[in-house]
């Protein structure tokens, strides 16, 4: 009987409720998982501070020995040891950079010379400014290039280590710990001594042991991930190998590896430098930040801007990397967070 | 624990003969030989002093020779100082050089504490984010440049330090400070991190509940907890502050071993760089060698043997 009263009842007599729609929809639009990094990067002040001056630096190293009609390494003995001098900043007094030396003699005048020299020239005659932004750009080269190959040996050596397991993963280790018992700096050393300091030699040296940071962490992740339900998933369904790396274990540990260069970045640029104190480093003319702060070193009291310049840069850049990657280990791991 | 000692032990000599062999062959690949440059040697005397230094024997057997001289610890003796041996060259030397990272490693240490202790007990204040700052700072500054703008102001400016130099306490200060930067920077932010994990920890509650005083919970309880793992990361910064002292030395002109490493590289004299880089090798190896061990002597809840990395 009812049934029957049911079923006359015509659909016309039916509208949908209102407000239905609302409840049904997402109320936050789904984040992927760089958008929701990206969000945490961008509420962290330093890290924030860190990627700009990162990028203003790195765009000064690429631009303003282009920009310059001044070169690095022509040399004019009668433009040598000119204080620095910057148009409007002149004004500013304790910047110093009014073109007077440390005695207040005003060398530009002296000499006649019309043109500003913003870091001053070194002993030689050579524009500081150039010099200082072709260093930064050879001293980035390096770290930059020495991080990147020891990612892709890491993540080969490590990615092979962490996903077979077993025997593979044991011989392997077993050589990363001989290696990382191996102090790296006479490594460095006795490498540069051998193929003479340039570029290609210190990237060389500095890999020869570098990767092994990389290898150990992707290998640890490795080993984690692996375990995990989504690859055993993927397994099941038939994926090849070189799938289960390619598509799933590696993107899924892309955080920890972006964040382990991003400090390797600053510890190339403090290596070079470092190569430079003892002799090492890039040969003159060429300039990297390392080997201006050890030239500045001669003129500490007499010229300071010449130290004082590139110390300061070489120091920005270590610290702006070492902020970036605090803040990108905080924003790339959730877990991490306070 | 033992078995662990003994394969650390094992370890340690692979990574040791390693080095050696490292250094002998790459040695052997450098262009030039310290000889060459001395043009007013005939060669009847070149060839006198190859044969005493045995370098006309085959390969094989000048490493065989070199690792039998190792053993016993001879490191050969200088091209370049009259024929002194490495040895004793090494021993005039290390005396400034521990000095100086004795006394950066303890100032670095005590600074390093305090600043990571009030950082974790002052948490979320001004006094952490002045902590957190200065330890930022301390990692990204290098200690070359710390050290120039030191030798700037306090020593050229306001003279109130000699700039360069080894002749007393006074000239050990600068170094010592511009050494130590990267050990508070490292220690203060370690502690800061350990010591707030500790005061979360169940047992702190258990303690705060039978209501110790703070100060007593932080003295007994808390900082011997946080400590053990801080010794962790001595064996690294000691190591730090040995390579940094190359560079340093460099800078105050004093006369360590780095010093005089760096010297020997500028002057092609093979034998001193071979002989302090085993030297160096050498410690840096023992270093963390007693770090890790003690490190499981100590904390009664690591126990290394049985457990994986």
């Amino acid at each position: 009987m009812e049934q029957k009263q049911l079923d006359q009842l015509s659909t016309d007599l039916f509208r949908p409720a209102a407000g239905r729609g609302d409840l049904e929809q997402i109320g936050r639009p789904s984040l992927s998982y760089w958008k929701d990094a990206w969000l945490r990067l961008r509420k962290n002040k330093g890290a924030i501070f860190g990627l700009i001056v990162v990028i203003v630096l790195t765009a000064l190293a690429i631009f303003a020995p282009m920009a310059s009609k001044n070169d690095y390494h022509t040399q004019n003995l009668s433009l040598s040891k000119l204080p620095p001098k910057i148009p409007v900043l002149e004004k500013v007094s304790f910047l110093h950079v009014d073109g007077k030396d440390k005695d207040g003699f005003d060398v530009y005048k002296a000499k006649n010379i019309k043109e500003n020299y913003w870091f001053g020239t070194d002993d030689l005659g050579r524009d500081q400014w150039v010099r200082v932004w072709q260093g930064t750009r050879i001293s980035l080269l390096i770290a930059v290039a020495a991080a990147l190959i020891d990612l892709g040996i890491g993540i080969i050596y490590g990615g092979v280590s962490g996903f077979y397991g077993g025997k593979v993963d044991n011989i392997m280790m077993r050589i990363i710990e001989i290696l990382i018992g191996i102090p790296q700096l006479i490594l460095v050393i006795l490498f540069i001594l051998i193929f003479k300091p340039g570029v290609s030699s210190i990237i060389l040296a500095m890999i020869i042991t570098g990767w092994t940071g990389m290898a150990r962490i992707v290998r640890g992740q490795m080993l984690k991930m692996k375990e995990q339900e989504f690859v055993m998933a993927s397994k099941t369904l038939g994926a090849a190998n070189s799938r289960l790396i390619g598509k799933h274990l590696i993107p899924n540990i892309l955080g920890p590896i972006i964040v382990t260069t991003m400090f390797t970045v600053p510890g190339a640029i403090f290596t070079e430098a470092f190569l430079s104190f003892i002799g090492l480093g890039i040969a003159p003319p060429q300039a990297s930040l390392g080997s201006l702060v050890n030239d500045g070193f001669r003129f500490l009291q007499t010229y300071p801007y010449l130290l004082i310049i590139p110390s300061i840069i070489i120091s920005l850049l270590i610290l702006s990397f070492n902020l970036l990657g605090d803040g990108l280990r905080d924003a790339l791991d959730p877990k991490m967070r306070k | 624990m033992l078995r662990y000692t003994l394969q650390r032990i094992v370890y340690m000599l692979i990574t040791m003969f390693i080095i050696a062999t490292l250094t002998f062959f790459l040695m052997k690949l450098l262009p030039g030989s310290p000889l060459k440059s001395q043009d007013k040697l005939t060669p009847e005397q070149i060839t006198i002093i190859n044969e005493k230094y045995g370098l006309n024997d085959p390969l094989p057997v000048q490493y065989v020779h070199y690792l039998g001289n190792l053993a016993k610890g001879d490191l050969g003796s200088s091209f370049q100082y009259d024929n002194r041996p490495v040895t004793e060259l090494i021993g005039n030397r290390i005396g400034a050089s521990a000095q100086l990272g004795f006394q950066a490693l303890i100032l670095g240490s005590i600074v390093g504490l305090i600043l990571g202790i009030i950082a974790a007990i002052r948490h979320n204040t001004i006094f952490d984010y002045g902590a957190t700052v200065l330890a930022v700072l301390g990692i990204s500054i290098p200690s070359f440049v710390f050290a120039g703008f030191m030798q700037y102001i306090l020593g050229v400016k306001l003279q109130l330090l000699p700039v360069a130099l080894w002749e007393g306490f006074s000239y050990t200060i600068m170094p010592t400070i511009a050494l130590s930067g990267f050990v508070i920077a490292n220690i203060s932010r370690f502690m800061r991190t350990e010591l707030l994990e500790v005061m979360g920890s169940d047992y702190i509650m258990l303690a705060k509940a039978k209501g110790m005083s703070g100060t007593g919970i932080i003295i007994k309880h808390a900082l011997r907890n946080a400590l053990i793992p801080v010794i962790t990361i001595i064996g690294p910064l000691a190591v730090n502050i040995m390579t940094g002292s190359l560079v340093i030395e460099q800078i105050f002109a004093i006369p360590g071993l780095g010093e005089q490493f760096v010297k020997s590289i500028s002057m092609n004299d093979y034998t001193v760089i071979m002989g302090t880089t085993i030297f160096y090798s050498a410690l840096f190896i023992f270093i963390i060698f007693v770090v890790d061990i003690l490190y499981g002597v100590i904390d009664p809840r690591i126990r290394v043997a049985g457990g994986k990395k």
